[in-house]
């Protein structure tokens, strides 16, 4: 069964900018699909599409089998969402922050204060419940935005950059636990510049470029089709029409210039 | 609560989400969020509690005219709450509606449209009703032993001047959501700005003409007019009227015009503005602009460049003084909170020239001082407090680090810098508006000099509001009432400084003509270099960097 189910979906903003271009696509439960492409290519504006934050100019998005536009609510009661940037209400503290998302959620209070006990003891930020946000690192303020993001079990888990900031161990503990919520059934679409990661982690993989998709297939098909031996290949192939070097050596000398 | 939930449940708003949400919106509205690593302990006094003491301080004003004048000082209090609490919903909690700043954590939750907007709406009304309390408190207390009153009058006061506000702040959120309907994003939040101009002007030029219309009123019998019964203040006014016992077709009219416009007010926008809110704010989170940057000639920006070589001769000056005039240009953060302050110049210069008979209202004689200086003092000093207490402000704060890491050596050509822009910016402008206003009525040579020596007093306000100056442009994150209390604080040290003023040209009578104008600006250009010198150096004592601060996290 498809969890989300993508049509036509496209995005303006006003009359020259097209950020997403008829987009079509599903994702099966238990999928973990990783969702690429390069800066401005349309992944942010996507994401925050199907998790009903901006309404689509065309197209439709079924999550759960929900019309998004037309059972917003319902739709969004089972997914989970770690943004890209922002996303917090930094005058509080982790615990309060915590327990509103997961009393929007409709959930027991008895329950979201387990959950927050165990989430802060897993990310090691227990001694940091009662401190506000504002103080937190990055890494500790994307921590408590993954637990924000899972706190009341949601069946789809959209994931936008989410290891940005965190140390190398809690990313490792991340990459385990979503391949055994995968394993359980959930659904996760995760949007990443880290292409190592996005090729161990996801069976599936949609490159966007401008708006468009211009790959959706497994990682292993898109290896072979491109004749590239890793992802990253596969990606500069698609994406990039400069060569990489080249332009390293343009912006080195930009920044060695001399009065 | 089963009440409450059952109604709120009616209006399509989830109440557990709705009581949730509003507890901890109103939370993070009292705490100071520029608690950052290194900025130490988080602020003891919260600018709110700054600006509810102020406010029942001015509340005092109100109470003496209430004890001379019960029925004055009841419409003195009405309208001076309906104006205080437009201006401040304007400057700073208007946000409050049209900010989408927490969509990005919201619009991914499953909390419907009417439900964030109920929250939206019942944050404001909180803070509107802390500030009617504390303007109407003390009048209300007082209001009970003036003669013709009666032991429950503190009630009616008090609901009087609640409902005053709530239609105030009602309507204030009816224009911003009309406007958010009608026009797209991006042209909503250019014409939210200059709104605020055109709105702090009617606010403001009300204010400033009821006052003078009302000192001519001796008998307040005159308010049985039917045309005044157009006037908002009137309906409340009608209130306690009705209130106190008097039965009066008027009073009862009045009465039911005030409830019905209030009741109006506040279920139009649950029901109407609330359904399509959330994406109405969703589009203004996501717009883009796509107006390109005007580009400038060659002999243009060879100039600019020349000019600023001269004023600016210091990269670091240059830096800061680019970063301030971008900011004031392009953000609608600053924007928004800094034209009504125009707006609040303008309205003076209006009410001015239009304010009266068309005959020399000064009647200032050959070189003689007047009254009629209070108006570029006015102006200067609203300017200067409203740049000052406005630029450690901004919803972009999160570029702070650059000042962290930047060599800045010299901090006192950070507040030069900060100096320097308003006086290019901001100063010829009001200048050239109060040369313009004094030169309808008088000889061009006494306007000039008007003109001037309300520029020389700006100059000095300039140099005071320096010392008031807490943060590095742009760095910190504004807090509900954080502007307002900034002002306050200048303002009450500015407002002081214009008596002192008035009262030195009164003592100074005998210095008339020019002789007179040339040693007043004499002094006052010597005091402001002083000050200058002084607060430049009072700038670089504080604390402006994170090393410099205590508390590493």
């Amino acid at each position: 069964m498809a969890m989300i189910e993508v049509h036509e979906l496209t995005k303006r903003y006003g009359m020259a900018t097209l950020a997403v271009d008829r987009l079509s696509f599903s994702v099966a439960r238990g999928e973990i699909l990783g969702y690429l492409g390069p800066n401005g290519a349309g992944k942010s504006t996507t994401v925050k599409m199907l998790t009903g934050i901006i309404r689509p100019t065309s197209g439709t998005i079924h999550i759960h089998g929900q019309d998004l536009a037309k059972h917003s609510i319902s739709a969004k009661a089972c997914m989970g969402y770690v943004p890209e940037s922002g996303g917090l209400y930094e005058s509080l503290t982790a615990h309060e922050f915590l327990q509103l998302v997961g009393r929007l959620y409709q959930m027991e209070d008895a329950l979201i204060d387990r959950k927050i006990r165990e989430f802060l003891k897993l990310f090691s930020l227990e001694e940091y419940q009662r401190q506000r946000l504002a103080g937190f690192s990055k890494g500790m303020k994307q921590k408590v935005l993954i637990a924000a993001a899972l706190i009341h079990n949601p069946e789809i888990i959209f994931l936008d950059e989410p290891l940005s900031g965190l140390d190398a161990n809690t990313m490792l503990m991340l990459k385990e636990m979503l391949r055994d919520l995968a394993k359980q059934g959930k659904t996760i679409v995760y949007c990443s510049h880290i292409l190592e990661v996005v090729e161990r982690l996801c069976q599936r993989v949609i490159i966007i470029n401008a708006g468009k998709i211009v790959a959706d297939a497994k990682v292993e098909d898109l290896k072979s089709i491109t004749a590239q031996p890793s992802l990253e290949g596969v990606f500069k192939q698609l994406t990039m029409a400069e060569d990489a070097a080249a332009l390293g050596r343009a912006f080195s000398k930009v920044v060695t210039e001399r009065p | 609560m089963i009440i409450w939930a059952t109604l709120a449940k009616h209006m399509g708003i989830d109440y557990h989400q709705y009581r949730h949400l509003l507890i901890a919106s109103i939370r993070m509205d009292f705490r100071s969020n520029n608690w950052q690593p290194g900025h130490g302990r988080p602020s003891a006094i919260p600018p709110l509690l700054i600006n509810l003491s102020a406010y029942s301080l001015f509340s005092l004003l109100i109470l003496f005219v209430m004890i001379a004048n019960f029925r004055l000082g009841i419409l003195l209090s009405i309208l001076f709450t309906m104006v205080s609490l437009s201006l401040v919903i304007m400057i700073e909690f208007g946000a409050t509606i049209i900010n989408p700043y927490d969509f990005q954590i919201i619009g991914a939750r499953p909390v419907s449209s009417r439900t964030y907007f109920a929250v939206k709406l019942s944050n404001l009304m909180f803070f509107v009703s802390l500030y009617t309390l504390a303007l109407n408190i003390l009048p209300a207390l007082a209001g009970a032993f003036s003669p013709g009153s009666a032991v429950y009058y503190p009630a009616i006061h008090m609901a009087a001047t609640l409902l005053a506000a709530f239609f105030t702040a009602g309507s204030l959120a009816m224009v911003y959501g009309v406007m958010l309907k009608l026009f797209n994003p991006e042209r909503f939040k250019d014409i939210i700005t200059y709104c605020q101009i055109v709105l702090s002007i009617i606010i403001f030029s009300g204010y400033q003409l009821i006052p003078r219309w009302l000192s001519d009123i001796r008998d307040m019998e005159a308010f049985s007019s039917f045309w005044l019964m157009l006037a908002p203040p009137i309906w409340f006014f009608r209130i306690v009227d009705l209130g106190l016992g008097k039965y009066s077709v008027g009073n009862v009219a009045g009465t039911l015009i005030g409830l019905t416009a209030t009741t109006l007010v506040c279920t139009g926008l649950l029901s109407s503005l609330s359904l399509n809110y959330a994406e109405h704010i969703a589009r203004l989170m996501v717009t883009r602009r796509e107006k390109p940057p005007k580009e400038r000639t060659g002999w243009a920006m060879r100039l600019k460049a020349r000019l600023q070589q001269r004023l600016l001769p210091n990269p670091q000056e240059r830096a800061i003084f680019g970063l301030i005039v971008q900011m004031f240009r392009r953000s609608r953060f600053i924007k928004q909170q800094f034209y009504p302050n125009i707006g609040m110049n303008l309205a003076i210069f209006a009410v001015n020239l239009f304010g009266n008979t068309g005959a020399d209202p000064y009647a200032p004689g050959a070189g003689r001082f007047s009254f009629a200086l209070f108006v570029p003092m006015i102006t200067f000093m609203i300017l200067t407090n409203a740049v000052f207490s406005l630029i450690p402000y901004s919803d972009e704060y999160s570029g702070r680090w650059i000042f962290d890491v930047a060599p800045l050596v010299n901090k006192r050509q950070i507040v030069t810098s900060v100096k320097k822009a308003i006086l290019v910016f901001f100063f010829p402008a009001t200048f050239l508006l109060n040369f313009l206003l004094f030169a309808y009525y008088w000889p061009i040579g006494d306007a000039l000099y008007h003109a001037g020596f309300g520029l020389i007093v700006g100059l000095v306000f300039l140099q005071i509001g320096a010392f008031f100056l807490p943060a590095l442009p742009f760095t910190r994150s504004a807090t509900k009432g954080s502007t307002s209390a900034n002002a306050l604080l200048t303002s009450l040290v500015m407002v002081f400084c214009t008596i002192v003023f008035v009262v030195l040209q009164v003592l100074s009578l005998r210095w008339q003509g020019l002789t007179g104008f040339f040693a007043l600006s004499a002094g006052l250009l010597t005091l402001a270099a002083i000050l200058n010198a002084r607060s430049n150096a009072a700038f670089a004592q504080k604390s402006l960097f994170s090393s410099e601060r205590e508390g590493v996290f």
